[in-house]
């Protein structure tokens, strides 16, 4: 799992500047991975205690103070703390970022229970709740430190996949709310967020080849949504295909489709995990069994781009 | 705390009291108990204990309370309108469509320290750590009411304040008694608090000379975080919503008869008390 572009180790150095400055808490509800317990230098360790971290979370925040949550392990921390995220910290809409360092890459051999792909369909339907998912290094340090600035809760979903810088180092262009348009082109419209961002460019390569011209979006906030962005694409394109690490329910695909109901309603793909629990594996075997490669994104562009609204 | 004070305390608890069983009456609520018990803890805190400033109520020196209990939403925003933290009239449209005071005490209400429903010790913890981070001097206290310490998610946060030990933590937990409520004896929850590296009191919840002999040896606490074990409970009940108040709403008779019930508990202490 070593290697460049983690955005793990993106966000990991991004709380490292700012403890010691300013505002911001840093709190580990596991063992210190990233400070030893010092309140203050902006730094608390209390252990594994999900429900309590959120809860010491909210209390710490209620004089307006940040509180990033480092979340190392699976994204199974918001399922297992869900009633304190949404009691004691969306409904009165503290300044708390929960950070979930796994997008269940480096878990592979936990099987079902550990390797949690509903995470950001729950966090997306929470109201006053952002959700992140940024797709490497460079842009995960960027929008974890432009969360110091925002007014609200937040859910950033972090992997320790290593795929390869995207974007360079002190590209700073990353903000809640907001999507990068990776590729132009005028064939189909691939929406993508974390990991699959790199298959997604993948792919627009392979497409290029056969005479389709992809317009890849790294839509890194699944919410809120960049709807302008991605409407603006798929009228150009006529046709979208969706690439997530995730439930095929109520994540990316989710909130494209909702999207386009809405407004411009075009023929979407979903490349994703279907309607099932995971199973054991390295993280390379669970890529191919749940087909999160490019070459499923190139076969759904196939099948979208022939029913294309023109 | 001389007679008189004990006097206008227990005179303050009364008109609470009343506020309570007016405020189930026109929003229909039923289930008043936690409400009721919790009254002297609460009067003796934001009366005699707590430093609060109603007219200045983001003073950074001020003392915070998280109320836990949730079902006491109502005894507390009685004492909060009482202090003068908002207008007495806003009891009159608790949990209705429109009105300030939430079921489920609400961070914008002037007053409220900390949002409710959940566990509140939590909260209370990391709010003692951010006032310590802060370098001021505010305690937090948290009620917690019969029947929490059941919960096994409290345990996480009572074994972490022991471990952090902020120095400014206390916690009241109600205690009844009652067996039915699968309420744990008060020696079971000392033992169980103790392991945990707390330390412990016990006062009677109905008496401000008990409740003020506890508070008082807290003062002179170490950073450990101390539990007071209030007994309060049965004899908090009005009989007007007894037998089955959980399943019906009080009805306008059920209140009037409510009220003269407080005000001839209340002469039978002795005029005011």
């Amino acid at each position: 799992m070593n290697g460049p572009g983690r955005s793990y180790d993106g966000a990991r150095d991004a709380l490292s500047c700012m403890k010691g400055g300013g505002n911001a808490v840093i709190l580990e509800p596991d063992r210190a991975t990233l400070n030893a317990n010092e309140p203050d230098l902006g730094g608390i360790s209390i252990g594994p205690s999900e429900q309590n971290a959120v809860l010491v979370a909210s209390g710490l925040s209620l004089d307006g103070r940040r509180v990033f949550i480092w979340a190392p392990g699976s994204p199974l921390f918001v399922a297992r703390s869900y009633e304190q995220i949404r009691t004691a910290v969306a409904i009165p809409n503290l300044k708390v970022v929960i950070l979930s360092s796994h997008d269940w890459t480096a878990l592979g051999h936990d099987g079902a229970v550990g390797l949690m792909c509903e995470d950001i369909a729950l966090m997306r339907v929470m109201p006053n709740m952002a959700v992140l998912v940024p797709s490497d290094r460079n842009s995960a340090f960027a929008l974890t430190r432009s969360l110091a600035g925002h007014d609200g809760p937040a859910y950033v979903r972090l992997s320790m996949a290593a795929a390869g810088d995207i974007y360079d180092y002190g590209d700073g262009d990353f903000a809640v709310g907001g999507a990068r348009l990776l590729t132009e082109g005028d064939g189909v419209t691939v929406a993508s967020c974390g990991v699959m961002v790199k298959e997604a460019l993948e792919a627009a390569k392979v497409l290029s080849q056969q005479g389709i011209n992809a317009e890849v979006i790294d839509c890194y906030s699944i919410k809120p949504f960049p709807e302008r962005m991605l409407l603006a694409s798929v009228r150009r394109t006529g046709c979208c295909v969706v690439a997530e690490k995730h439930a095929n329910a109520a994540g990316l695909y989710g909130a494209v489709t909702e999207c386009l109901a809405r407004n411009y309603t075009v023929p979407v793909r979903s490349v994703a995990i279907g309607d099932s629990f995971a199973t054991s594996g390295t993280h390379e075997e669970m890529q191919e069994y749940y087909g999160l490669t490019h070459r499923e994104i190139v076969h759904n562009v196939v099948q979208v781009w022939a029913m294309r609204r023109r | 705390m001389d007679d008189a004070r004990r006097g206008e305390l227990a005179e303050i608890a009364l008109n609470i009291r009343k506020d309570v069983v007016r405020m189930a009456g026109v929003s229909r609520s039923y289930g008043l108990s936690p409400a009721l018990s919790v009254v002297e803890l609460l009067v003796y805190l934001y009366w005699e204990f707590m430093k609060v400033f109603p007219s200045r109520r983001n003073n950074p020196e001020r003392d915070r309370l998280v109320l836990s209990s949730v079902s006491a939403a109502p005894a507390l925003y009685a004492c909060l309108s009482s202090l003068g933290f908002f207008d007495r009239d806003e009891l009159w449209s608790y949990r209705r469509l429109g009105g300030m005071l939430q079921g489920h005490p609400d961070i914008r209400t002037p007053g409220i320290d900390a949002p409710g429903g959940t566990n509140g010790l939590g909260i209370a913890l990391g709010l003692a750590l951010q006032i310590r981070m802060a370098g001021h001097a505010g305690r937090v206290f948290c009620v917690m009411g019969v029947g929490e310490p059941r919960w096994d998610g409290l345990w996480e946060s009572i074994d972490a304040a022991a471990g952090l030990a902020p120095g400014n933590l206390f916690m009241i937990m109600e205690s009844s008694g009652d067996p039915r409520c699968g309420v744990e004896a008060e020696a079971t929850l000392i033992n169980r608090l103790g392991a945990f590296g707390w330390r412990t009191d016990v006062a009677d919840g109905r008496d401000f000379a008990s409740i003020e002999r506890a508070f008082r040896s807290i003062e002179t606490s170490g950073p450990e975080p101390v539990a007071i074990i209030a007994l309060t409970g049965s004899n908090q009940r009005l009989d007007a919503f007894e037998p089955d108040a959980r399943d019906t709403p009080p009805s306008l008779d059920d209140v009037e008869r409510a009220l003269s019930e407080l005000d001839t508990k209340a002469g039978d202490h002795g005029g005011s008390a």
